[in-house]
């Protein structure tokens, strides 16, 4: 067979673009069929080469693959920068985060005690929550002037008993003649 | 390209150790110089631009190496004379199989078989890789196909059988 149609054959056979008048020739040639079932058994012996690396070298290529792969992620300027703001980030979140927690368990036991007060029939358990000042209770006291000493600090004393000034006038046991 | 270089000698490690195997004729060889190429890969793998094929690239790497090598240490030298002169085949050729076949053709011709039928690159991809024309990548495959056709033949006949 002419090279000129072998060689089309060739280049048809790896996928690329020919002449298709040539490729018409070309295929028409006598022992072109011959020559394509050739070529393909030349690319399966190629692809069934039994030939591989050692052991060794695939556990050497996994190591150092590996460590680059690290050096990769780590490397470059703009990789190291972006690593350094993401930590910055992280960790200003991860404050705001235990912050907002914190506050919103105090609040969330400040509510309970005052939206569940304990009743008579009630019982009381220990909790982990932290301990709160009990609130203050107002009572309700009837209308009327009020003590000067009522909410003013503590009481002052406004009477001085003196012992030899003082009678038993209570209702008790009376002797006759007017002497117990 | 998204690939790691893990991922990347998963998919083209074999092939570029069996290229590297069949154009230097040693295994101990083919190794450093696969690990070189992998080594080269994970440094360019931030610059690589996916403008062409993976494998493509992964070729055009080892095909720098194999150079490099080359110029340190001097690529093995088989004669083909005998073979390609026609209507005289070489007397050795009955004792040689498919692979030796293939060391029996010239540089360019053994390196272009290869990356066609071991790398799968395309024409242009080989012309690239090889800073050469498609027009010429075409030529030398076929010969080299035509040679390697022509050696199994005549091992074959000697033999006493027939085809490849």
């Amino acid at each position: 067979m002419d090279s000129k149609y072998a060689e089309t054959l060739s280049a048809f056979f790896d996928g690329e673009r020919v002449d298709a008048e040539l490729l018409a020739e070309s295929l028409a040639q006598p022992g072109a069929s011959a020559l394509l079932a050739e070529f393909a058994v030349m690319r399966a012996r190629v692809r069934q080469d039994t030939c591989r690396p050692s052991p060794e070298f695939l556990e050497t290529m996994a190591e150092k693959l590996g460590g680059s792969r690290l050096q990769r992620l780590m490397g470059g300027r703009l990789a190291r920068f972006a690593l350094a703001a993401s930590l910055v980030v992280a960790v200003g979140l991860a404050g705001f985060m235990l912050g907002s927690v914190g506050v919103r368990q105090r609040m969330l036991s400040v509510d309970s005690l005052q939206l569940r007060p304990a009743t008579a029939g009630s019982q009381v358990a220990a909790s982990p929550e932290p301990q709160v000042p009990p609130p203050t209770v107002s009572v309700a006291r009837p209308a009327g002037p009020r003590r000067p000493t009522e909410g003013a600090g503590p009481p002052v004393p406004s009477l001085r008993l003196r012992f030899g000034q003082w009678r038993d006038t209570s209702p008790a046991v009376v002797e006759e003649g007017g002497r117990r | 390209m998204g690939a790691t270089a893990g991922e990347l000698f998963d998919r083209h490690g074999l092939t570029v150790f069996q290229y590297f195997r069949r154009m230097t004729g040693s295994r101990d060889i083919a190794e450093d110089l696969t690990q070189e190429v992998f080594l080269r890969v994970v440094r360019g793998l931030h610059r690589y631009q996916a403008h062409g094929r993976e494998t493509a690239w992964v070729f055009q790497v080892a095909r720098t190496v194999l150079l490099r090598h080359w110029q340190t240490e001097d690529p093995p030298h088989v004669s083909v004379t005998d073979i390609k002169e026609p209507g005289r085949e070489p007397t050795h050729v009955a004792a040689i199989g498919f692979y030796e076949a293939v060391s029996l053709l010239s540089r360019a011709e053994r390196e272009m078989f290869l990356l066609r039928e071991q790398g799968g690159l395309t024409y242009a991809e080989i012309a690239r890789a090889c800073e050469t024309t498609e027009e010429a990548v075409r030529s030398k495959l076929y010969r080299a196909r035509r040679l390697i056709k022509r050696v199994l033949s005549a091992r074959l006949s000697a033999d006493g059988r027939e085809g490849l």
